[in-house]
């Protein structure tokens, strides 16, 4: 009896395990077959392979169809996948960081903007969002707000190129003459002979 | 005009923008299409301003379905740039799709539009754009007037007076001296509507040679004094597609001075009569970025007769903008003069160069009986008793540097034909007539 018991015990381990190690094989042999054909520039095809073992539930395929979509021009498509991504798993900076992608590709910067605020408010100090978002606010001739931004950068990367470069000509724009000169210069030293920083300098002089 | 300066600065911004989709996607290799490699590949070749290669990538990317916001705008300033306006317009109309509310983008479409000839959509992109752009471009500066247009024709004619020999009477009426001027306003109305209306006056000396009778001698003056009322409105239907409506009123007194009964302020005529003329039309235009053709029809009552008169016109621009135009017109005149119908083909040809940021010239030849036919919409009515047979003009235009005002010169050589009878029996003989047109527009 007892081993009648296990028997069963048993069998009922195979069947309920077996189709689940299967159809995890799957979704792995999909997502190896993705990265194959992401490599050979077919994305619309590898998008297709993940299709095939597609779960609304999984936050991986999801994700990764955003990122494919989006490589394949299918802004819409991309946005609504990295949406679902982001439904999952709400505080995935990676997900926030996807979607803006395709939103920038559309020119949905009102968007994009939000998007970076919802970054910032679980990581203030994120310096990816920091600089891009200053970016936006530069490109809009919102230098004031784009300051605000650099500075952060800056303040947490007092010596990187990007965040250096963009707050001295933020600080051009806003008439922060000196502040831009000292700015420029320590661009030099990070590159020397530097073109945006020099011509920077040359309006300044 | 736009700065050249203020774009480059434009410029730097908009390549800062694109770094937003480019960051972090540099591991591709350029020769895979997608999104992050054009975008890399056209950021670069904007950089290096490559206009051409980039807009071969662009088409590129597009064939294969890769298309995105700042590839549109991209193409868009490239096409700009080489100066090919017209080609512009379909890419930053649809980046303009994508962001109703970037400067950038309006700022550029609206010059696009404004150096391809489209100026009422350009007058459409203004309630999308920040009011520091507004200001920037003076959209709204120009209050009730949008401009006031004055121009004036003096002609220059041989003596055509055939001079009776003995035992003949001549029948002849010969122009001697011709003057036209006229002012018009045009206005603005909303974002579609512009409307120009005019008043002009033509004054007309003629040489009268007819039968004896008894009212009047055998050899006289007449004075014709044209009184006319011009009025168009041009309203965008749709893209770059206008339809243009106008009417002019014509009010021509004929008039001949008995001189040897009239009294100081108190003239006496052989004759004083008045005739009131109408012309129409009716023209729809739609410009394509190599071309833009119009088609329509002119109606009139020009001296007592019926006038029907449908065209067709297309302007081919090879270089797509407008440094060279080639315009072809083709007119096919139908009149009616109570008895029978006459039917004229008319062809024009003008040639439109741009020789210099400021200067435009256009020489033109005119084939065709032209009489009692309109142009311009109907803006100029000719209702000249002499038939032109040929026609060659050259049109000489100045932009001064603010665009604030045009100054244009026309010189107009005709052939044209005097019908006259000797003893009854109808001859004919050509002669040339030519004209200098000088004008000034002033734009507020």
């Amino acid at each position: 009896m007892v081993f009648l018991k296990r028997n069963i015990l048993v069998l009922f381990a195979i069947i309920t395990i077996t189709p689940q190690i299967f159809a995890q094989s799957n979704i792995i042999a999909a997502f190896e077959k993705s990265y194959a054909l992401e490599k050979s520039g077919d994305y619309k095809k590898a998008a297709d392979e993940l299709k095939k073992v597609y779960s609304n539930e999984s936050y991986e395929i999801n994700l990764r169809l955003g990122w494919l979509e989006y490589n394949a021009g299918l802004f819409v498509e991309s946005s609504a996948h990295y949406q679902k991504a982001i439904n999952l798993k709400p505080y995935s900076e990676e997900a926030k960081f996807g979607i803006i992608y395709p939103k920038a590709a559309q020119g949905k910067w009102t968007e994009v903007i939000k998007l970076y605020d919802e970054i910032l408010k679980n990581a203030p100090s994120n310096t990816t969002a920091l600089y891009r978002l200053g970016l936006v606010y530069y490109g809009q001739k919102n230098y004031g707000k784009a300051s605000t931004y650099f500075k952060k950068v800056v303040d947490l990367y007092p010596f990187d190129y990007d965040g250096l470069l963009m707050y001295a000509w933020t600080n051009i724009y806003l008439g922060k003459k000196r502040e831009a000169k000292v700015l420029f210069n320590k661009v030099l030293m990070l590159s020397p002979n530097d073109e945006s920083a020099l011509s920077g300098l040359k309006i300044l002089n | 005009m736009i700065n050249i300066n203020t774009i480059t600065m434009k410029m730097k911004k908009v390549i800062l923008l694109a770094l937003l989709i480019s960051l972090g996607t540099g591991i591709y290799a350029q020769e895979i299409i997608n999104v992050p490699t054009i975008d890399k590949l056209t950021y670069e070749q904007y950089q290096k301003k490559e206009w051409a290669q980039l807009i071969e990538t662009g088409k590129k990317s597009l064939d294969n379905d890769i298309d995105f916001y700042y590839l549109q705008l991209r193409m868009g300033i490239a096409y700009y740039e080489l100066k090919k306006y017209s080609l512009a317009i379909k890419y930053f109309e649809n980046a303009h799709k994508h962001n109703k509310k970037d400067d950038i983008v309006l700022e550029y479409l609206y010059y696009t539009y404004i150096f391809s000839g489209n100026y009422d959509d350009a007058r459409t992109l203004s309630p999308y754009m920040s009011e520091k752009l507004y200001e920037k471009l003076k959209i709204g500066s120009h209050a009730m007037v949008y401009s006031l247009y004055f121009d004036t024709k003096h002609n220059f004619n041989k003596n055509i007076i055939i001079e009776p020999e003995v035992g003949e009477i001549v029948e002849q009426i010969a122009v001697k001296n011709q003057s036209y001027y006229n002012i018009s306003l045009e206005h603005l109305f909303g974002k579609r509507v512009r409307i120009y209306h005019g008043f002009s006056h033509l004054q007309i000396a003629n040489e009268v040679q007819e039968i004896p009778h008894d009212l009047l001698e055998s050899r006289y003056k007449e004075d014709i004094k044209q009184n006319e009322y011009y009025f168009s409105m041009k309203i965008l239907i749709a893209k770059q597609t206008t339809l243009n409506t106008a009417v002019h009123f014509i009010s021509s007194t004929f008039s001949s001075i008995d001189e040897a009964n009239s009294r100081r302020n108190r003239p006496s005529y052989f004759y004083n009569y008045k005739i009131k003329s109408f012309a129409g039309s009716m023209m729809l235009t739609k410009n394509f970025p190599y071309f833009s053709s119009s088609i329509g029809s002119g109606l009139s009552t020009l001296n007592g007769n019926f006038q029907v008169q449908p065209e067709a016109n297309i302007i081919i621009k090879p270089k797509a903008n407008n440094t060279l135009q080639l315009n072809s017109k083709f007119i096919y005149h139908i009149e009616n003069n109570n008895e029978y119908y006459t039917y004229t083909p008319i062809f024009k040809q003008a040639i439109g160069i741009a020789v210099t940021k400021n200067l435009y010239i256009e020489p033109s030849a005119t084939f065709g009986r032209l009489f009692n036919f309109t142009e311009y919409n109907a803006m100029i009515a000719n209702n000249d008793l002499d038939i032109i047979k040929q026609r060659y003009e050259a049109l000489f235009s100045y932009n001064s540097n603010n665009q604030k005002v045009n100054l244009f010169v026309k010189y107009s050589y005709n052939l044209k034909e005097n019908k006259y009878k000797i003893n009854s029996i109808p001859y004919s003989q050509d002669y040339i007539n030519q004209s200098i047109t000088g004008g000034i527009k002033w734009y507020f």
